[in-house]
């Protein structure tokens, strides 16, 4: 409570002095700046010049929506969803594609610290966000494993003029949200700085509320994020990031008799990275990056009189450093990296840590030719000291047919190796006594049982174990256009297609006693395809943006099974029939239509913004005994989401908005558990220059 | 009467291997299906090789023929002819008992999570009499999601001793697409494991699936169990619904089925 006393006085009373000096607000004169992106090609590139599918989140469009952290901004983009994980964070579908084949980086670096394969994305901030990338489809060639979905980038404030800007925000809303953060940005040539503190605070929610849990339970966490750069000659260029975060939050569950236990769960996250540039001519330069992760969460468990029922941990690192060399002409740019990665993971449930080592090279070719027809080719190499290694490609075309009409085509691969507890998990279930090994341990530790007297019976030829997994890969072809019809109306379009095999799932391979033992298996193979449609306009007053995916997704093998005939459905009593091949839906939690509309009405002190979203019906689980999504199982209806907010200026620097999330209040509490019912917010930001 | 119709019927099955046998050479017209040069027996239209006998309408003794020449009647005896309409075996195993029996026990078992050891009391079954049986002479018998057949051997301590010549196996199709047994098929439990692969739901290859969000165990769509019974009739099965109306035990183990027996050795359904 001291806490939020502090945080008060810190915020109110700045938010009642006035301040004499009177500085225009930057972002108005830089209006002319062209939007640029630099995760499409590891360098600075206008966005309307790259030939991959690619969306900016700009800091007013994160303003507007209120958001604290990634996952509220990120979900209003076209063809995004976020779902919940098995642990209850969220993670990203991009294109159909599962939230565990996506990468995300905080300035350029990338995030650690998986759970069951998805990055949550509730652990970043965006209260200190210039803006955010979103790079669709493939893209192994620049970034190397898990980069199949697309690749998020989320850069963080800078200024880029000589000055210093003071920002404060507080964010108050429902469930007892609390969201400070302050930060400070300072140029002065040589020297650039920023920093910035956030602090989130939340009691969670409750959708069911007859049974003993909360849906989310309380927690707290708070984010630092430092920034800097020192030109130390004019040739010479040193950056930095330093971030922290750390959240700790109830852990709750039940016993085997319905008993309410009761714990702590905590993360702490460091990521570091520095970079030194050397411009060793007008045409030439040559990077050093050295970037360093660490992710450890702890959590436990009490029983009611105070005895430990239930402890883990799970301890990540990673290093990485990484030499990058450039040279650019006129109407060629040429980029070449190498570096090394080692990756260590220790966690409940391992017999040891666990190492992985990584040395990759990549060259990247991006050229102009005709003036019009930009082509870029990347190509990288993954070497695994103790694993498979790979080549990724991607080939980029653009044409420039006018100024204003982009056509682009790129095909790209992408790869993701099996993760360490596919390869390393040695767990048993305490509740329900099931094992799951991993690969890389499976044929030992079954030996050893075998040997130990327990009754081993298994349902395949143990050799089948002794080759290693392969890497799920995917190849990703995206098609589209981009036309700027003239300087209030734009509009893309975008066809995509990803087919991702030897994707890695758990099957049965023995028992002990009657007790099931799982490992990991490559075996599915899908498909995504559809097609994404976005547009704006805007006039001086208002601002219109709308989008809209559709999408088919599906599993080749069950889509098959289909055709031959080989798939039954149970009727509501219990009595199977055969099914079509045109009864298959697809994939489960992939609806074929979604969109979204946003409108925004600016005055000169004061902004109104509405936006929906829809996503239309779609399957979680299969209801009618077959295991896959046919036209005769439960869905999800469909729905829109709605949320309004309101903005004001009350000085030069001070500004206060007022929003509400859910205004339709939809919920839907046994099957969507990261959408709670209507949310209120209040957010005051000062700003100082 | 009882032994008389047993001994009937393992004649017929007798009568009904040897066609078997006899069907990869040619069989010279006039064999009768009972193999007997120009004799009376005939295949009824269950396929049942049905022969004439004579019937002591007193003491009710029977007399299977191989020959009806020559045959010399008592005052109490009848002569019998296979396609009589007095015959009461003519055509009788394609008379199909079809049923659904509803919420059969079998939930009294428990799963040790330590050892993975389960116990409890098998629930035995009979299809001809359509109900629960204490004695030997059941058919399939059940506990939690473990499916035995009176058949083979048994491959844990728990269970019921196997003291006839039941078989199983898993069929893919519907009820009504499943019209004939597929001899070949059927398997009996042996000492590793019964032949319904007693998998928890994990596999996809027993009779059910589980959910690990949910716990909840559903009959896998399209998966037809197809018996021989311990009486050497055929019988197949649908399981609806592992749990009891309204619910009251979030482990199941109550058996709602549907099935169709036949009335003796035919393999058509």
């Amino acid at each position: 409570m001291r806490f939020l006393k502090l945080l008060f006085i810190l915020f109110i009373i700045p938010y009642f002095r006035i301040y004499a000096q009177d500085i225009e607000d930057t972002s108005i004169i830089k209006l002319e700046v062209k939007e640029v992106t630099i995760t499409a090609t590891k360098k600075e590139k206008e966005i309307q010049k790259v030939p991959f599918p690619v969306s900016i989140i700009d800091s007013k469009k994160i303003s507007s929506t209120g958001s604290s952290t990634l996952d509220q901004v990120i979900k209003n983009e076209t063809g995004i969803i976020t779902v919940p994980t098995r642990t209850g964070t969220e993670g990203v579908q991009i294109q159909g594609v599962d939230a565990s084949y996506t990468t995300v980086l905080i300035d350029g670096y990338p995030l650690i610290g998986r759970s069951f394969g998805t990055l949550n994305l509730q652990r970043v901030s965006v209260n200190d966000v210039k803006r955010i990338e979103l790079l669709k489809g493939a893209s192994s060639s620049l970034y190397g494993s898990s980069a199949i979905g697309g690749v998020i980038n989320v850069i963080s404030n800078r200024l880029s003029e000589d000055g210093k800007r003071f920002t404060g925000k507080l964010k108050l809303g429902s469930y007892n949200t609390v969201n400070p953060n302050l930060s400070y940005q300072f140029k002065k040539d040589p020297f650039r700085f920023s920093t910035s503190l956030d602090y989130y605070e939340t009691s969670g929610y409750d959708l069911i509320k007859t049974d003993m849990l909360k849906t989310v339970n309380p927690f707290y966490n708070y984010t630092s994020h430092s920034n800097l750069g020192l030109s130390l000659s004019k040739k010479l260029i040193l950056e930095g990031t330093l971030r922290y975060y750390y959240q700790n939050q109830l852990n709750t569950s039940l016993s085997l008799d319905d008993e309410k236990l009761e714990g702590e769960s905590t993360i702490k996250e460091w990521n570091a990275g520095y970079t030194l540039k050397y411009m060793i001519n007008n045409n030439l330069s040559q990077e050093i990056n050295i970037y360093g992760a660490y992710y450890r969460t702890d959590e436990f468990l009490e029983d009611l009189s105070n005895n430990l029922y239930d402890q883990k941990y799970f301890d990540n690192s990673l290093v990485c450093p990484e030499l990058i060399t450039r040279y650019n002409r006129k109407n060629i740019d040429v980029m070449f990296g190498v570096g090394s990665e080692n990756e260590k993971l220790a966690r409940t449930d391992f017999l040891e840590t666990k190492e992985q080592k990584l040395n990759f090279t990549y060259g990247q070719i991006d050229v102009r030719v005709f003036k019009f027809i930009n082509l870029i080719l990347g190509s990288r190499f993954d070497n695994y000291t103790n694993y498979d290694s790979h080549f990724s490609n991607k080939l980029g075309i653009g044409l420039n047919l006018s100024k204003a009409l982009l056509v682009n085509g790129s095909v790209g691969s992408g790869f993701k190796t099996p993760d360490f507890r596919q390869r390393y998990f040695d767990f048993t279930s305490s509740t329900f006594g099931y094992t799951v090994l991993g690969r890389d341990v499976v044929l030992e530790e079954l030996t050893n049982m075998q040997e130990e007297g327990l009754i081993v019976n298994t349902f395949i030829p143990l050799e089948s174990l002794n080759t290693p997994l392969s890497a799920e890969k995917s190849t990703n072809i995206n098609l589209g256009l981009r036309y700027n019809l003239s300087a209030k109306l734009n509009f893309d379009i975008n066809f995509f297609k990803n087919k991702i095999y030897n994707l890695i799932e758990t099957q049965l391979i023995a028992n002990i006693n009657a007790l099931p033992v799982f490992s990991y298996f490559n075996v599915n193979q899908v498909e995504t395809r559809g097609l994404e449609f976005n547009t704006k306009w805007n006039s001086n007053k208002w601002e219109i943006k709308t989008g809209y995916q559709l999408l088919y997704a599906f599993d080749s093998e069950v889509k098959e099974s289909f055709s031959n005939g080989e798939i039954y459905a149970k009727d509501e009593n219990g009595i199977s029939f055969q099914l079509e091949k045109s009864d298959y839906i697809g994939l489960f939690n992939r609806s074929k239509h979604m969109g979204n509309l946003q409108i925004s009405h600016i005055n000169k002190n004061s902004t109104y913004n509405i936006s929906f979203r829809y996503r239309s019906k779609y399957g979680l689980s299969d209801s009618n005994g077959n295991e896959v999504f046919d036209k005769y199982d439960n869905f999800i209806k469909d729905y829109t989401l709605c949320d309004i907010s309101y903005i004001t200026k009350i000085t030069k620097h001070q500004s206060a908005q007022l929003g509400i999330d859910n205004l339709f209040n939809f919920t839907y509490p046994q099957y969507i558990s990261n959408t709670p019912g209507r949310r209120y917010y209040l957010i005051l930001k000062f700003n100082i220059k | 009467m009882k032994q008389i119709f047993n001994i009937l019927i393992i004649m017929t099955l007798i009568a009904g291997l040897n066609s078997c046998k006899k069907d990869d050479t040619p069989v010279p017209s006039n064999l009768d299906c009972n193999q007997i040069a120009n004799g009376p027996a005939m295949l009824d239209s269950c396929g049942v090789c049905q022969q004439a006998y004579i019937y002591d309408y007193v003491s009710h003794a029977f007399e299977m023929l191989d020959d009806t020449n020559n045959v010399q009647l008592d005052p109490t005896e009848m002569l019998i002819m296979p396609d009589s309409p007095s015959n009461p075996y003519w055509n009788n195993s394609c008379v199909l008992t079809i049923g659904t029996f509803t919420e059969l026990d079998a939930s009294n078992y428990t799963v040790d999570p330590n050892n993975g050891t389960l116990s409890g009391n098998f629930v035995k079954f009979n299809f001809s009499s359509e109900s629960v049986v204490n004695g030997d002479n059941w058919d399939v018998a059940f506990r939690g999601t473990t499916i035995i057949i009176n058949g083979g051997e048994s491959s844990n301590i728990d269970q019921p001793n196997r003291t006839a010549n039941a078989a199983v196996y898993i069929a893919d199709g519907t009820m009504e697409s499943i019209t004939e047994v597929d001899v070949a098929s059927l398997l009996q439990d042996d000492s590793t494991s019964p032949a319904i692969p007693d998998d928890f739901g994990f596999t996809g290859t027993g009779w059910c699936t589980y959910n690990q969000i949910t716990h909840i165990i559903s009959p896998i769509a399209g998966k037809i169990l197809v018996f021989r019974t311990h009486d050497n009739k055929y019988a197949k099965m649908e399981i609806l619904n592992f749990y009891d109306t309204p619910m009251t035990s979030p482990y199941g183990g109550f058996f709602t089925f549907n099935y169709v027996l036949t009335g003796g050795a035919t393999t058509l359904f």
